[in-house]
């Protein structure tokens, strides 16, 4: 599917000499600003209640001070600024004014540290709960219901199946704004999350009751909320054993304030 | 990503003309007039329609008639498909699915096959089966012009599920191939298909399961090439083919078909009688979860099938059957076992059985937990 690793550096190093916009230095990118309130919140991971699995319960949760937070995702001109300056690996080529896919987890961290380092502010990736505040309608709650287990697999395996997701990159701001006027929320770009893979209990009381998290591998947030292994630049394969996976690898940033 | 080369078609046209007109020559030129005429008067005729793989047209298992002529009727469709979300191919196929639909009769059964080639074509076309005997498998009897039709008939005197493809003469055998021109066509026992002990078993349905290696060039940027044409595609796509490292291998003609919305079911309890068909490259089909009850590894069904296989081998060029009852519902990945090509070139199918979780053939004993020591 892909061009191999070694072939894409060169390309890009080669590709880019020419085309490479000076680094912006400058405040930072476009931002929304999600005002202060409450907002539904779907905890990702694998929850179970006396040993069988359950949706962890749909949560109510507020901030008294407002998240700001990208407008739209990195794009590959945005990218390559960090990548001119050594700060971040060569990524896939293409349009600058299309997002920059192909990145894995790190690869965003590293643009993280290096646009906090351009701009004096700190930035770093939304946590999973950030996303969805952001997302609002945008967001695919992913609960099941109560179903057998092999219900609750068939179900999710044909809810990914049938989103259709278009394959065609398009530029930044082709998938249109949110109500909150963040673009580009679960179109064909998935996006990194600070969030670390959980696995939890759910107490007698309907409340989770305990957590363990793996972090070799984060959630993703797009179409549907998936889980990738964080040094994976390109999600999508031609099968997988189950599931539906990310078109492309992607992300957005939030400003600490 | 279209990258149409003027320059590169000039020399398509250049590379591609002086092997046609030799197919025509070596190949062409036979007929069958000059023999005793068969007397097949007294035969009943059926004719069938052909479906879109992976299904198959509706067919007896065990046969309640004679032998029969069975008629079918199939066009050759060249045209561009995608193969993958950035991956285009001229494709050359039987009826315009790859793999080409199957064919179901019965042993010693008549097959009688009109081969047609749109005039729209380009290229020449005929069909070898593996099923029948004399003419290069008749392919020495069907080379057609586009714009001209055949008419075959052969007798079907062997069971089994067998390959046919395009062999048009030299190198525009393996290229036809490639370009998607394969199928099976499945012969059974007049009494149907035996287990083990010589006792009938039969299907509920069939998957039909074409894999295909495809060789698809890349320009100099590593972006997939798109031709305006198989001809223009051709000395690329020789050069990809001769290094023998297919770019995509992948189940009924692209990347996805059998996954996703695409994705297979079946109901727990259901018999699927999987017929794979690869015509140009070793294969190792496996059902992730599930078995081989019965495998005819061959494809040759008066040989004993096997049982209770976990991989089971397809030789390039030959198709198999594997008979497969669901015990277990759930998602069910069937696979091509060299697993790259399954998850990173393509060779995945799904399937999606419902039906009641039986915990006595697999229970979670203990769901993933933290463990003291650690």
């Amino acid at each position: 599917m892909k061009i191999s690793v070694a072939t894409l550096v060169l390309i890009s190093l080669g590709a880019m000499l020419p085309t490479t916009q000076p680094p912006q230095r400058y405040g930072g990118p476009e931002l929304v600003t999600v005002p202060a309130g409450g907002w539904s919140y779907r905890p990702a991971g694998t929850w179970r209640q006396d040993g069988r699995p359950v949706d962890p319960p749909l949560q109510r949760l507020s901030a008294a001070t407002p998240l700001a937070i990208m407008r739209h995702q990195v794009s590959r001109g945005d990218y390559a600024a960090c990548v001119a300056d050594g700060a971040c690996l060569p990524a896939e080529p293409g349009v600058p004014d299309e997002p920059q896919t192909g990145v894995s987890w790190h690869d965003a961290t590293a643009y993280a540290a290096w646009l906090s380092e351009e701009t004096g502010a700190t930035w770093r990736l939304p946590t999973d709960a950030e996303w969805q505040r952001a997302a609002a309608e945008r967001f695919t709650d992913d609960a099941l219901g109560t179903k057998a287990l092999t219900d609750r697999w068939l179900t999710r395996y044909a809810r990914e199946s049938e989103a259709g997701i278009d394959p065609v990159l398009r530029p930044r701001g082709g998938w249109g704004e949110n109500t909150k006027g963040v673009a580009d929320l679960a179109g064909n770009v998935w996006e990194w999350t600070e969030d670390c893979v959980v696995t939890g209990t759910i107490g007698p009381d309907g409340q989770p009751s305990g957590r363990d998290e793996f972090c070799g591998a984060r959630i993703v947030e797009g179409p549907h909320r998936a889980v990738v292994i964080d040094f994976v630049r390109d999600a999508r394969a031609g099968g997988c054993a189950s599931g539906v996976p990310p078109e492309y690898l992607g992300f957005r940033l939030v400003r600490e304030d | 990503m279209l990258s149409r080369r003027a320059a590169l078609m000039v020399g398509a046209g250049l590379a591609a003309a002086p092997v046609l007109v030799q197919a025509a020559r070596a190949e062409g030129s036979m007929d069958t007039s000059a023999a005793a005429p068969a007397d097949l008067s007294s035969l009943p005729r059926i004719r069938h329609e052909l479906a879109i793989p992976p299904l198959v047209h509706d067919h007896e298992q065990v046969a309640s008639t004679g032998p029969r002529i069975v008629e079918f009727t199939m066009d050759i469709i060249e045209k561009e498909i995608q193969v993958a979300d950035d991956a285009y191919l001229q494709a050359m196929t039987f009826n315009g699915s790859i793999p080409g639909p199957m064919m179901v009769v019965h042993e010693n059964d008549y097959v009688e096959l009109t081969l047609r080639n749109p005039a729209t074509n380009t290229m020449q076309h005929n069909i070898d089966f593996h099923a029948a005997t004399g003419a290069l498998g008749g392919g020495a009897l069907t080379l057609i012009n586009p714009g001209e039709q055949t008419v075959l008939r052969f007798k079907a005197t062997r069971a089994g599920v067998f390959t046919y493809h395009c062999a048009p003469g030299g190198p525009m055998i393996p290229w036809h191939v490639v370009s998607g021109m394969s199928g099976t066509i499945m012969v059974l026992p007049r009494e149907g298909l035996k287990d083990v002990a010589g006792n009938p078993v039969a299907y509920d349905r069939v998957i039909y399961i074409g894999e295909n290696d495809f060789y698809i060039p890349k320009d100099a940027d590593g972006a997939y090439m798109r031709f305006a044409d198989a001809g223009e595609s051709y000395p690329d796509t020789l050069e990809v083919m001769n290094k023998l490292i297919p770019t995509h291998v992948v189940f009924n003609g692209r990347v996805g078909a059998l996954t996703g919305d695409n994705a297979l079911t079946a109901k727990q309890g259901e018999r699927v009688l999987f017929v794979h068909n690869q015509a140009n490259r070793d294969t190792r089909p496996h059902l992730i979860g599930g078995h081989g009850d019965l495998v005819w590894e061959e494809g040759k069904f008066h040989n004993t099938p096997r049982v209770d296989l976990e991989t089971w081998f397809i030789r390039g060029g030959s198709s198999g059957a594997a008979l497969y009852k669901f015990l277990q519902p759930g998602l069910y990945a069937y696979v091509n076992h060299n697993l790259i090509e399954a998850a990173n070139l393509g060779a995945t199918a799904h399937i999606k059985v419902e039906g009641e979780w039986n915990n006595d053939l697999m229970e979670q004993v203990l769901a993933p937990s933290p463990y003291a020591g650690t």
